[in-house]
């Protein structure tokens, strides 16, 4: 078949080749450069159909002959078929056939002519593109994701299995073609309206959003809103994938409330309120999860209720004071074998074979309990999950079982060093206070009541005389002249109690004030919390020492200290304010107290010092006298002054100690109490 | 027992001053008071009296002790106790202690008040003698 050179040209160009096919011989005349695309030359492919149809692909070679017949037939107004044929080299590439008949008037058909071209790269790249698509739609759904699509208007036109799962619905088609706002409410509906708006406009948006899942569980999501664009770059659609951070949530608030319970700690909560709130803090890291906190008493055999907030009262009354064993249930037995016991169903775990009926009551079936060491490994109590169904716990529960223990552990021996502060306070305020004063005020209410009992009987002795006739003047004389020299000798024992606050035995060592003021705060801080008072200290870092015994000297500050204190009850609370400091001054070291009290009255400057002189409701007023009476027996001097800006201060001078040869720790021997302790 | 009835009291305490007061007192009250400075004292010359008036701190022998003495008694008399330091007695006894406790210093009536409730509810009589 000649062609016109031009057209075949323009054809070769366009990668289209010329067939012409007689039906009658087979003959089939195809462009040669068609010939040269397989490899061959246009000799090497003989011009009949039989040998064109060796070279079709086995798998397409009947449907193209289908085609062809169905086109001569009649049954198609043309012939198009893509097909595979073999290169020299065995491989195959892409053929597109089109072609049709033309017939004569008869019908008869005269010729079957048509093109062929090469579309091998097209069709790698459909299959590429087929390839990709497939890749895309494995990815979206096997991502943990939840993948949509949503039309411009916001309507859900797809979402992945994942979406699916997650939501816990079985069947997506009753969630098609629903806005995706309608999902949500409020705050969280403007923030998808604002995020779907911005990807609309080609940006992307983002939006948090909480859903509840078929289960009743809720869960979080972190959604990202991306516009999908065609060729054009026009957004035709939207893409949505929502990440559950539920979890991540979890953390971020489980991070938050440790932080806020060991502030609690550290500001001195009750321990029963902060295992409380550790307890409600775990309990809300997992749904359907009920959390204990157990002491184990001083014994280290008794287990006392620390924190069950979420368990009914019936079940923890029934632990409090439970015994630990080798099978006490899960917390006796982690708390007496000192490890970590997980019973995953207390249903058939022999551990709870005493305990099984309570558990069963109340509806618990899995325990998992860690003890609470102390540093030295003592155990301290326990710190457990229930849950109401049996199971095992995951990673991530054992990693936090682990925390809140650390934590209790904390709040526990927090609790307990407060304690021991506090009875460490306690104890000098009771050797200040009630033993020193109660032994005094003892052997003083003896004295005094003698000459005190002598004058009040005498006196109502003397009202009997009076009320006879006739008056027996003698006996009033005597009476009366009882009464005056026992008044006298209640005086007495007044002077004596003063000589004696003067003078005490004391023993001599080197003490560091700054030291003494130190472990005075330590003691008394209990005392300051309670009170609300804010102490501020300024001590020299290297105060030469004083000669002197540390117990006599703590008492000496603690007095001051709660003098202060005593001093400040009618102050705003805002405005408690205690100052310490200490400093070295010319052979001596100066401590001073003040307080941001009322001050001291006029004129009462050195009464304060005198014994049962008090401007307070409270106390016998002896407190500063055997401050002072201390204070001189180390040689030293105490003395009250009131603020320019309100409050008073009190300065004590110290001698330092002298660096002297012979100052072995000695005893200044001095007259010892005079008064017998009663009894 | 009337307020007026008059009575044999015995007094024991080793204050001089307290005890001659009492003594001042208990006659200007209309009865008849026997005074000693020691628990062993009173038992060594063992008095018939309707009372005894007793300090809890005495030399020797307390008046506690002298109380429990008396009870084993068949022919007791009641006691009153007298104490500069009530509070000591009140923590170690608490409300335990039948016999009334005067906390110096205290006051006419009181004591009055005292040995009429003890000696009502206390079945020894003395036994009276002509004297």
């Amino acid at each position: 078949m000649p062609t016109d050179d031009l057209y075949r040209r323009a054809a070769v160009a366009g990668g289209v080749g010329v067939w012409h096919w007689n039906l009658e011989t087979g003959e089939i005349h195809v462009d040669p450069f068609i010939k040269e695309i397989l490899g061959f030359a246009d000799h090497e492919i003989r011009d009949h159909v039989d040998e064109w149809a060796k070279l079709v692909h086995p798998d397409d070679a009947a449907s193209a002959l289908e085609r062809v017949e169905a086109h001569l037939n009649g049954a198609t107004s043309s012939y198009d078929r893509e097909y595979r044929m073999r290169h020299r080299d065995g491989s195959y590439r892409w053929f597109h056939s089109r072609g049709s008949v033309s017939r004569n008037e008869q019908g008869a058909i005269v010729r079957f002519a048509g093109t062929v071209t090469d579309v091998t790269e097209r069709k790698r790249a459909e299959e590429a593109l087929r390839r990709a698509q497939e890749l895309n739609r494995r990815i979206v759904d096997s991502t943990g994701d939840c993948v949509k699509i949503l039309d411009l208007e916001g309507r859900l036109l797809y979402i992945n299995p994942v979406g699916l799962r997650l939501m816990g619905i079985p069947d997506g088609d009753e969630l098609l073609n629903r806005l995706l706002v309608e999902f949500f409410h409020g705050e969280m509906r403007q923030a998808a309206d604002r995020a779907i708006a911005s990807a609309r406009r080609g940006g992307a948006g983002r939006f948090h959003y909480s859903m509840r899942m078929a289960s009743g569980v809720t869960k979080w999501f972190d959604a990202v809103v991306t516009p999908i664009t065609d060729a054009n770059g026009a957004v035709v659609q939207l893409l949505v994938i929502s990440r559950d951070i539920t979890e991540r949530r979890r953390e971020d608030a489980f991070r938050a409330a440790q932080h806020q319970v060991l502030e609690m700690i550290a500001t001195g909560t009750a321990l029963a309120a902060v295992l409380d709130s550790l307890a409600r803090l775990v309990e809300g890291q997992a749904d359907g999860m009920f959390c204990t906190v157990l002491l184990l008493d001083e014994d280290g055999i008794t287990v006392r209720h620390g924190a069950a907030p979420s368990l009914p009262p019936g079940y923890v009354q029934a632990i409090n004071g439970l015994m630990v064993g080798p099978n006490a249930g899960s917390c006796g037995t982690a708390m007496y074998l000192g490890e970590r016991v997980i019973v995953t169903d207390i249903l058939t775990d022999p551990l709870w074979e005493g305990h099984r009926d309570v558990a069963q009551k109340f509806g618990l079936r899995a325990c998992w309990s860690m003890p609470i060491f102390s540093p030295r490994r003592k155990v301290l109590g326990s710190f457990a999950m229930y849950y109401t169904e049996p199971r095992e716990p995951s990673d991530r529960e054992l990693r936090l079982i682990e925390t809140a223990a650390d934590i209790a552990r904390i709040a526990i021996e927090q609790q307990r060093s407060y304690q021991e502060a506090d009875a460490q306070r306690r104890q000098l305020a009771h050797l200040n206070r009630v033993a020193t004063l109660g032994e005094l005020s003892g052997a003083l209410a003896h004295e005094l009541s003698q000459p005190l009992t002598a004058v009040l009987t005498n006196a109502q002795a003397a009202r009997h005389f009076l009320n006879r006739q006739p008056l027996d003047v003698e006996q009033l004389r005597d009476a009366v002249e009882d009464i005056i020299k026992n008044d006298k000798r209640a005086g007495a024992v007044i002077d004596r109690l003063r000589a004696l606050l003067r003078k005490e035995e004391i023993a001599r060592q080197p003490v560091d004030l700054s030291d003494v003021v130190r472990e005075v705060i330590d003691l008394a801080v209990g005392e300051l919390t309670s009170r609300r008072i804010n102490v501020k200290s300024a001590l020299a870092p290297a105060v030469p020492s004083v000669l002197g015994d540390r117990i006599q000297l703590q008492q000496v500050v603690l007095n001051l200290v709660l003098n202060a204190c005593d001093a400040m009850n009618t102050t705003d609370t805002g405005d408690r304010l205690l100052m310490l400091s200490t400093r070295a001054d010319d052979g001596f070291v100066e401590l001073a107290v003040s307080d941001r009290g009322p001050g001291i009255p006029d004129g009462q400057l050195e009464r304060v010092f005198e014994p049962f002189v008090t401007f307070r409701e409270q106390g016998l007023g002896l407190g500063l006298a055997i401050s002072r009476s201390i204070v001189a027996a180390h040689g030293g001097s105490i003395h009250a002054e009131n603020n320019a800006d309100g409050g008073a201060t009190f300065r004590c001078f110290l001698p330092t100690a002298t660096p002297n040869p012979s100052s072995r720790p000695s005893k200044i021997k001095s007259q010892s109490l005079g008064f017998q302790p009663s009894r | 027992m009337s307020p007026n009835e008059s009575l044999i009291l015995a007094v024991v305490d080793d204050d001089d001053d307290v005890r001659m007061a009492l003594s001042r007192l208990l006659r200007a009250m209309g009865h008849e008071v026997r005074l000693f400075t020691s628990a062993e004292e009173f038992e060594a010359e063992d008095p018939v009296v309707d009372c005894v008036i007793a300090d809890v701190r005495l030399p020797g022998v307390s008046g506690l002790e002298l109380r429990e003495r008396l009870r084993t008694r068949n022919r007791r008399p009641p006691v009153v106790l007298i104490t500069g330091d009530g509070d000591r007695l009140a923590r170690d006894f608490g409300n335990t202690l039948d016999t009334p406790v005067l906390t110096k210093p205290f006051d006419a009536a009181v004591l009055a008040e005292a040995v009429r409730s003890v000696m009502s509810t206390t079945a020894f009589h003395r036994e009276r003698h002509a004297h």
